[in-house]
């Protein structure tokens, strides 16, 4: 890390948009350093597939360039911002490739589909989790990943998703059994005590 | 023996640092923000004002005009009764030593009349 990096690296995120505005490209380092690896993370996870992940994630990424202009120090969070629009292009491509779920929070996943065995047994332990994220409704797939992966809190994925913290809540502990009740008997296949 | 419940958090801590940014993807982001930088026009940063305003945003509207009057008048003040001041404030040594004559402590426009001397 460059000396004026190392300094700048002890400021907040959204001071380090309005340095970015004013042309600093040392801030573009340090956002891209810290925010990224997140955005990557969140699509790849929602969307199970690497590719298409870096694109969400770039051209995330790209929209909060565009944003520094307006941002306003002590506003809203870049990374809270960034996994909104993250989570709104990945559901769009979902869409588009019509492997969306479905929004209703209320729906379950299907028993054992015979496809997501395939994955798993070809694939590994993140293929398996991808197999069975995919099988969520989107918002429960979201919620899921931005809290018990992204390690985000319950008011930041209310902030992000746009719902209330009592249906994060209800969204991450369904999408959680859900999960457990997916992968479960396969524990043997993924590597784990049975 | 493995619950349910643990290979899910063990499966979570797994995925968190499973995606890395390759370089070629952090070039790519770093790419679309230095062109986002250089697109930033200069006349977002100092808006440029049409009309007859336009010299006056060079010293800072009126505000500025009103200074700079104020500035010429105490300079005009300043430059008539320097002269005296000065030499008064080291107790006319300036005078003593010769090196002020007196009536040169006396701005005169006498040069200006008619057969008037300099």
């Amino acid at each position: 890390m460059e000396p004026l990096d190392a300094e700048l690296d002890q400021l907040q995120d959204d001071a380090l948009m309005v340095l970015f505005a004013n042309g600093e490209p040392a801030a573009a380092r340090i956002l891209t350093a810290r925010l990224l690896p997140r955005v990557l993370n969140h699509a790849a996870r929602v969307l199970g597939d690497r590719a298409e992940a870096e694109d969400v994630a770039q051209d995330a990424m790209l929209r909060l360039w565009k944003a520094a202009k307006t941002w306003t120090a002590g506003g809203a969070k870049p990374s809270t911002w960034l996994y909104r629009v993250t989570a709104n292009l990945a559901v769009d491509r979902l869409r588009r490739a019509g492997r969306a779920v479905g929004l209703d929070d209320t729906d379950e996943p299907e028993d054992d589909a015979p496809d997501a065995e395939a994955r798993l047994v070809e694939a590994g332990r993140m293929a398996a989790l991808d197999a069975a994220l995919a099988r969520l409704p989107e918002r429960q797939r979201q919620a899921v990943v931005l809290r018990h992966i992204e390690g985000v809190s319950n008011p930041e994925i209310a902030d992000a998703l746009e719902i209330s913290v009592e249906a994060v809540e209800s969204l991450t502990a369904r999408g959680k059994r859900a999960l457990a009740k997916a992968l479960a008997g396969q524990k043997e296949a993924l590597g784990y005590d049975d | 023996m493995t619950t349910d419940r643990d290979m899910l958090d063990e499966l979570f801590a797994e995925a968190r640092d499973a995606e890395t940014p390759g370089d070629a993807l952090v070039a790519r982001v770093l790419a679309d923000a230095a062109r986002v930088q250089g697109e930033t026009p200069l006349s977002d940063m100092a808006p440029v004002r049409g009309g007859g305003g336009g010299w006056l945003s060079g010293i800072g509207s009126w505000l500025g005009a009103g200074g700079l009057v104020a500035a010429t008048a105490a300079g005009l003040l300043i430059g008539v009764t320097a002269p005296d001041t000065v030499d008064s404030a080291l107790g006319g040594r300036l005078t003593d030593l010769g090196l002020v004559a007196q009536d040169d402590l006396v701005p005169t426009l006498s040069y200006l009349l008619p057969g008037g001397g300099g």
